[in-house]
């Protein structure tokens, strides 16, 4: 076993004292003297100190009381050094010190050659000053300038006199070139009791990207306890592969892997996963079409490249063996919200004028088991090309224009039916089709734009035609539907502004009214399919867009003016913007009759609904948009949907946060939405209950190196909690731990039936050893998504 | 060399001062005193003359005093410097004393004390030395692959 | 009540010209675009010098079911710099220029996804510009 590590004190460790910088969880930082002799003028020379010295007949020299030897950056302090005639090393003894660049031994005796950089040090005791480590052997051994063998060697990061965690080998080798050790028979001790052996295992030194034993992920879950232990493998400069054997206690043996590569001006990942018998497949929940025992697996591939500056291309293709995979082998809460697998190929040119595209795309929906009625479709392909030219006074011309040819594999019988779980669903004609779809709409308009205010007139023709093919699916339905309608705009608004004093500031007020009249005919779309469209919900965006509808399959019919202001208040010195206020309303002067089902002389059937409500009414609600950074801490955002005929609010935001200098966050939300304001198509989709959630989510540096991060989200209306999460970060010098406790609500894709939701909870547990393979990874991300604005720190 | 001992001497000297019941001569004023490869200079140098009338011991001293000798024709000069250098001529041995200075070959000496023995070329320097006030470390400055005896 | 048309009677920008420096980003075409016609020649050989990072863009998922409408959280984040040509010193260090803009998806509609960020992030970049010119405002010609 390596000899005992030396006091602190003799380890260049400088503790902290009133000068640490905030923020930091070291207690101290290695610092290297200066040293005690110039280099020598020559290279090669050696200069050498001592209270004797003694140049023997047989040409030996022997320097004896404090000597000190420089050979370039090697500096060697020893009782008494030995120089034989050939002057090619010299021989060290009693306790003595060898010092380079960023580098300490001290040992009991030792041998430096004088013309190369070995050297072999018995009973060391080492430390490297900016990787922080250090470590003791029975004998080290310089091999070359930046090359060192261990033999029965330690190895942490740790400070000096803190034995958290060590690797102890018999024979480890560090390579401070390319930033890597290896070492054999080798085993992990945490808190002097040995948790892990390695035959062989290579690790990184330094923060550069290489090969090496990569930091183990402990979880524990319904699916018993979960260890994953990444093994790096820095194949080449530029690409590397991370092999991921990870032991599910229920599950088995899952083997994952991830392959990079990155050239000049492309890069990709392929990652995936595969276990062979996965015992506990099928135990999940009633519904599963697993069994225990199947294969289970996913990949992912991903590139990016350009093959000039204009012309970048990417490519995507993931596939997983069923719809519950990231549900069960989800490592991250942010993974088992994987819902969908993307299958991607496109390619654009970026022009001045033209930008153009053509891809490919479509997604695996991972559900368990899959609704057939919820496929996505495929564009096999897509090609858009949308041009744009303007003329000095502010005329403009557009051209935006798409093909694509929509498709998917749906098993329906000729009227739509098919089975899912024990039930009987019916595809809708208008997703029961596949074919070709045609987009154009030219724009002309005029955007005058001083610097008081804006006014455009635009008009654009949006043409849309189809080819279409319900195969055996019994339809009198045209298959080839078109519409050509104008769209034309009339946007407009001044800016008026004025400074003021207020609380012994300077501040600028603007105030900003907006006129925005819309107008689009109606067209009959009733034979229309619904490929990618969707209704989109009132907010404030809409208060100013002639298009009620997401995609290209439906044109709204709209006849309306809106009009609304917004007042802005800046720091005059700063130029911040510190509030602005904005109301707006929009008044209808028809009815809006073209929804998803697209007939122009019907309204939606029950006159109760929101739906009919929501076409029918001749005044938006009042769309109220709030932004406050109140002060440098707090800020509050909020926006509120207000209807003041029936007097009662549609939805409403409100979001307030706190943000400490010291890094504290707190979160506050309130959200209410009122039944059938989501206006989904698809049934299983429409909440049928107002929506009213209370969201609090914090993170608190309790000190330097202690966190507390908790978050929850109540439905207030269910009174059940979505989502429940409480963690615990420790971050210490040479290691981190978090441990993420959560519990979350599965909807099984059903928005309208809160009966069959389940309850999902998982407790995450990371324990991270710093400056051993890298920090960081995918539990920050999870953090930062589940706390907005907490930035944790875990170096 | 071997030879110097039967060398004649040459000396230059301000002054001297000849005692020749004891043997001794003393020169004072910028000596300089030559015998065959040896060279000795120093502001005062005493010598002393063995029942032959022989040079027997050299003690030069001053702010550097010089001595330079050839141990071997093969060999390089040897070149010492030092508060005080004493030279025992029978037993071919010479010491630096006080801010001494000695270069032998490639390699070069200083400290409080050096003694040098020129037929067995052996060096022996000290940090301390009586007459000699406070510490003055050794310092060498080895040249690795120097040629060696 | 102390209301004037903006710019009426004096430049909205004194900045008559601004070495632009920075990632070649969506936003930085706009904000040249939108300096130029505010009457701000955007040349290397300017007093002041406005260095831009490239965009940051964030998108969070506010709640937790995976049906129905899901709030998405855009935020937008160009941090910059401004600096005096003539000795480099910093007029505005490490400042950033955030915007957050909320949208909702359908999870039954994945296609209609990307067009939604995509208007998200182009209405969060447009923002962006705006307050940028308001800070630039600030900064009084040296």
């Amino acid at each position: 076993a390596p000899p005992e590590p030396l006091p602190a004190s003799q380890m260049d460790w400088q503790p902290w004292g009133d000068d640490r910088p905030a923020g930091t969880v070291c207690r101290g930082y290695y610092v290297q003297p200066e040293y005690r002799l110039p280099a020598p003028a020559i290279d090669g020379q050696v200069n050498s100190e001592s209270n004797t010295a003694n140049y023997g007949t047989d040409g030996d020299t022997v320097l004896d009381g404090e000597v000190v030897l420089r050979k370039g950056d090697t500096q060697l302090e020893a009782t008494r050094v030995q120089v034989p005639p050939e002057r090619d090393l010299a021989n060290a003894s009693g306790p003595l010190t060898l010092r380079d660049k960023g580098l300490l031994v001290r040992g009991d005796s030792a041998e430096v050659s004088l013309n190369s950089d070995q050297a072999t040090i018995d009973s060391a005791h080492y430390v490297a000053h900016e990787s922080r480590l250090r470590g003791d052997a029975i004998q080290l051994e310089r091999v070359s300038d930046n090359v060192f063998r261990l033999r029965e060697a330690s190895f942490t990061t740790c400070e000096p006199g803190d034995s958290t965690w060590r690797l102890i080998g018999n024979d480890i080798l560090l390579d401070r070139n390319q930033g890597y050790g290896t070492a054999k028979h080798a085993r992990l001790e945490v808190g002097d009791v040995p948790v892990f052996y390695w035959p062989w295992v290579r690790f990184p030194i330094d923060e550069r990207r290489q090969t090496g034993f990569l930091w183990p992920t402990i979880g524990v879950s319904d699916g018993g306890v979960d260890y994953a232990q990444p093994f790096y493998l820095n194949l080449a400069p530029n690409y590397d592969a991370t092999i991921t054997p990870r032991w599910i206690d229920d599950s088995g043996l899952l083997m994952g892997a991830e392959f990079r590569y990155l050239f000049p001006t492309d890069q990709g990942t392929l990652e995936g996963a595969y276990i062979g018998d996965d015992e506990s497949a099928g135990d999940d929940d009633s519904t599963t079409e697993l069994e225990n025992g199947d294969e289970r697996w996913y990949f992912d591939y991903s590139h990016y490249g350009r093959f000039s500056s204009r012309v970048p291309y990417r490519l995507r293709y993931g596939a997983a063996s069923d719809g519950r995979y990231f549900d069960d082998f989800g490592r991250t809460f942010g993974e088992t919200d994987t819902s969908n697998m993307a299958r991607l190929a496109q390619i654009d040119y970026l022009g001045d004028t033209w930008n153009l595209q053509a891809k490919a795309q479509g997604y695996q929906l991972l559900d368990d088991p899959v609704d057939e009625g919820d496929k996505p479709f495929y564009r096999l392909p897509s090609l858009t090309a949308n041009g744009r030219w303007s003329q000095d006074l502010g005329f403009y011309q557009e051209w935006n224009s798409n093909a694509t040819y929509f498709w998917r594999d749906i098993e329906g019988d000729e009227n739509g039916f098919y089975d899912y779980e024990d039930t009987q669903r019916r595809i809708p004609l208008r997703e029961d089709v596949k074919g070709a779809r045609l987009d154009l709409a030219p724009a002309v308009g005029y955007r005058f734009e001083p610097s008081w205010g804006f006014f455009e007139p635009r008009v654009a023709l949006q043409h849309t035609s189809y080819d279409l093919d319900y195969d055996e699916r019994i339809t009198d339905n045209s298959e080839s539907p078109t519409l050509t309608a104008p769209v034309t705009t009339i946007d407009a608004g001044l800016i008026f502004e004025r400074d003021f004093a207020f609380g012994g500031d300077d501040w600028r007020q603007t105030l900003e009214p907006r006129l925005n009249y819309a107008y689009v005919p109606e067209r009959d779309q009733s034979d229309f399919p619904d490929f990618d469209t969707e209704e989109l919900a009132f907010s404030w965006g809409q208060l100013w867009s002639p298009y009620r509808f997401s995609g290209g399959d439906r044109l709204g019919d709209l006849n309306r003016l809106s009009y609304g202001v917004e007042s802005r208040f800046l720091e005059d010195q700063s130029g911040r913007e510190r509030l602005s206020v904005g109301v707006g309303q929009s008044a209808y002067f028809e009815d809006r009759n073209i929804d998803m089902a697209g007939d122009p002389d019907t309204l939606p059937g029950d006159e109760e609904s929101f739906d009919y409500y929501e076409a029918t009414r001749d005044r938006s609600p009042w769309v109220t948009r709030i932004n406050w950074q109140i002060t440098d801490n707090w800020s509050t955002r909020w926006q509120w949907l207000y209807d003041d005929e029936e007097s009662r609010t549609e939805s409403t935001g409100l979001g307030v946060q706190y943000r400490a200098d010291a890094g504290h966050v707190l979160n506050l939300g309130y959200r209410w939405e009122i039944e059938g304001f989501d206006n989904a198509d698809d049934d299983d989709d429409v909440r049928n209950y107002n929506r009213e959630e209370y969201d609090m989510s914090f993170a608190y540096k309790a000190t330097d190196r202690f966190d507390v991060i908790g978050r929850v989200l109540y439905d207030n209306t269910n009174d059940r909690a979505l989502d429940q999460m409480a963690g615990v970060q420790w971050n210490d010098c040479c290691y981190g731990v978090q441990v993420v406790w959560r519990e979350w609500i599965e909807d099984e894709d059903t928005a309208n039936n809160i009966e069959d939701d389940t309850t999902d909870r998982g407790l995450f547990l990371r324990f991270v050893l710093k400056g051993f393979g890298g920090i960081g990874g995918d539990a920050d991300t999870y953090f930062q998504s589940a706390v907005p604005g907490y930035r944790p720190g875990l170096n | 060399l071997e030879s110097d001992r039967s060398a004649p001497i040459q000396v230059e000297a301000d002054q001297l001062d000849l005692d020749d019941r004891a043997g001794t001569a003393v020169y004072t004023g910028d000596v300089r005193i030559v015998q065959g490869s040896m060279i000795l200079t120093g502001e005062r140098v005493e010598i002393q003359r063995n029942d032959q009338g022989q040079l027997s011991l050299a003690t030069a001293t001053g702010s550097r005093a010089y001595l330079e000798q050839k141990p071997s024709p093969e060999e390089p000069v040897v070149k010492g410097w030092g508060r005080k250098v004493i030279y025992h001529v029978a037993e071919r041995r010479m010491e630096l004393i006080d801010q001494a200075e000695l270069h032998k070959a490639n390699d070069t000496f200083d400290g409080a004390y050096l003694e040098y023995f020129l037929d067995r070329r052996v060096v022996q320097a000290r940090s301390s030395a009586q007459g000699v006030q406070g510490e003055q470390r050794i310092r060498m400055t080895l040249e690795p692959e120097s040629q060696g005896n | 009540c102390g209301f004037h048309l903006r710019g009426v009677g004096g430049e909205v920008l004194s900045l008559d010209s601004l070495a632009l420096d920075g990632a070649d980003t969506p936003f930085a075409e706009q904000l040249t675009k939108r300096l130029e016609s505010l009457g701000t020649r955007v040349d290397e050989t300017a007093s002041l010098r406005l260095n831009l990072g490239g965009e940051d863009v964030s998108i969070r998922q506010v709640g937790v079911l995976d049906t129905g409408s899901q709030d998405q959280q855009l935020v937008l984040r160009i941090p910059y710099s401004i600096q005096r040509a003539s000795d480099g010193a910093y007029l505005a260090d490490r400042q950033a220029v955030e915007v957050l803009e909320e949208f909702s998806i359908t999870d039954d509609n994945l296609l209609s996804q990307d067009e939604l960020r995509t208007d998200a992030l182009e209405n969060a970049r447009r923002e962006a510009v705006r307050q940028m010119i308001d800070r630039l405002r600030a900064i009084e010609e040296v």
